[in-house]
């Protein structure tokens, strides 16, 4: 290849974007769009839109139930998610749902300096459940770093989003082990996302400050009014196996430039503990390489690790669990990453 | 731009929108081939800021901000059209006018569709030099990777596209 070459492609590249573009006139009414909906989220909640939506449908008797969720109690078992998950320990496997007994992990839940944790959710197909991001943190107190990229920014990994989006955080404050977040207005969605959207504030704010156990939400001062659920007291974080994905594919992160062999790291719980993987290239179907290694099982949590040697590329990996009925991907989550 | 440290969130959706939303626009309707959802991309971007002004609060944070976040929100509705249709990228329904001529449009289609068939990040990278004319230090801030990572994603991607042109041309 020459720099004469790619100049030319370049050239032509660039002249082609150009004159696409300028094929592309916005409507007019953009600015009207958008200052509807930041006016929207500035009325009080019983003048919401959403809210109306929610109250209509409980009076229809339209209302979903939602998953059943321990939110009481102080479940210290499920800090273990919150801790480094190389320091996973041996939790006495139970496959009721109530928060286990194991100790507080012993690690500093504190991700490495100038970085923070952020939840954010993703519908594996069953359930919409957290995944978590490692993102740096501009230089606050690192809870008040990560709700602030929880509420305004979008996740690194495409698939993932939060119902926060454009929320903002009026106030942070901690008192003893419950902490207080104020919000300028509550998730309008379902009962079951509006559950794992109120772990998604926990989860977050518990994974950056290892002292907080409970957090008390708020919206403009006041308890949040939901139509679904009661909000008034502090909530823990419910049990993982409850809300937090069941297969967290860790490395190579979305986007990483790796080199080969390639480590493929994660944390999650299947069936028989058996987590699979596989390699596509980048934008088809062709399987170029696939595996399977151990996580955790019976609702316990565990990591996993492989290595796979690849060729230069674009890639996506795929991890998950094949149902043991069908051999069907279940829980899967995806990165896309390039070899040098 | 001492004068808009003073803007408040409403201030600066409308600042920011006169002088940017259009170029945003065509920015996300060449990462998605597709103006109307694009409009609804950079609408989403406009309102997420609204949200974190306060912590913005700083004009060309903001402009990187919805850039971020613009190029973000195009890949995931790109992800999810690829989802619902498993389908590579659709064909141009708006053909080049030809008023430039009939050649130079199929010019344009052809490059554009080599560029739709890159992996998304040589993508994303080639519109925002090419097209964008941002620096290798926005560009990995816009996509969230880092400098070395853009060098080699515009240089593959550059690559790619030449050797698609050539097999075609």
């Amino acid at each position: 290849m020459t720099h004469h070459e790619d100049d030319i492609t370049a050239a032509r590249l660039r002249a082609a974007m150009t004159a696409e573009a300028d094929m592309v006139h916005p409507t007019d009414d953009g600015l009207s769009n958008i200052q509807a909906r930041t006016e929207a989220g500035d009325r009080p909640w019983w003048r919401h839109p959403g809210v109306l939506a929610v109250a209509a449908a409980a009076v229809l008797g339209l209302a979903v139930g939602g998953l059943a969720f321990a939110l009481g109690g102080d479940d210290d078992g499920n800090d273990v998610v919150a801790s480094d998950p190389t320091t996973s320990q041996a939790t006495p496997s139970e496959s009721s749902p109530t928060p286990s007994e194991t100790p507080s992990a012993s690690e500093s839940p504190v991700p490495v300096e100038g970085d923070v944790y952020v939840y954010y959710v993703m519908d594996d197909g069953q359930s919409p459940r957290l995944y978590r991001e490692l993102r740096p943190n501009p230089g606050m107190d690192p809870v008040t770093a990560a709700l602030s990229t929880l509420l305004a920014e979008p996740a690194v990994d495409p698939d993932y989003s939060s119902p926060w989006q454009g929320t903002e955080l009026l106030e942070y404050s901690v008192d003893g082990d419950t902490a207080t977040v104020d919000l300028g207005r509550f998730v309008s969605v379902g009962a079951q996302a509006e559950q794992v959207a109120v772990q998604q504030v926990v989860y977050t704010v518990t994974a950056n400050d290892k002292s907080v156990k409970k957090v008390q939400l708020l919206v403009g001062g006041e308890a949040p009014q939901s139509g679904h659920s009661d909000w008034s007291e502090p909530v823990a974080r419910a049990p993982m196996v409850d809300v937090q994905g069941l297969i967290w594919l860790l490395g190579p992160t979305e986007g990483e430039i790796v080199s080969s062999p390639v480590e493929i790291t994660g944390y999650g719980t299947a069936f028989e503990a058996t987590v699979s993987w596989e390699v596509r290239r980048a934008g088809s179907d062709e399987v170029v390489a696939e595996g399977f290694t151990n996580g955790g099982s019976m609702g316990e949590f565990g990591e996993f690790a492989d290595t796979v040697e690849l060729e230069p590329g674009d890639y996506e990996i795929r991890a998950f669990e094949s149902s043991a009925e069908d051999g069907r991907p279940l829980h899967v989550d995806t990165k896309t990453f390039t070899v040098e | 731009m001492t004068a808009t440290q003073v803007w408040g969130a409403d201030e600066a959706v409308t600042h920011l929108y006169a002088a940017h939303y259009r170029s945003l626009v065509r920015l996300a309707a060449l990462l998605l081939h597709d103006t109307g959802t694009a409009e609804e991309v950079v609408q989403d971007a406009f309102v997420a800021m609204h949200g974190g002004w306060r912590r913005l609060a700083d004009p060309d944070r903001a402009l990187a901000y919805l850039r971020a976040s613009v190029v973000n929100r195009s890949r995931s509705a790109l992800r999810h059209r690829a989802v619902e249709e498993r389908h590579p990228p659709r064909i141009a329904p708006d053909a080049a006018s030809a008023e430039h001529g009939a050649l130079l449009a199929l010019e344009h289609a052809e490059v554009m569709a080599a560029l739709r068939a890159l992996p998304t990040r040589q993508r994303e990278v080639l519109v925002l030099r090419y097209y964008a004319d941002l620096s290798e230090a926005d560009i990995a801030d816009a996509i969230g990777i880092s400098r070395g990572a853009v060098k080699s994603h515009a240089s593959r991607g550059l690559t790619a596209l030449r050797t698609t042109l050539e097999r075609t041309s």
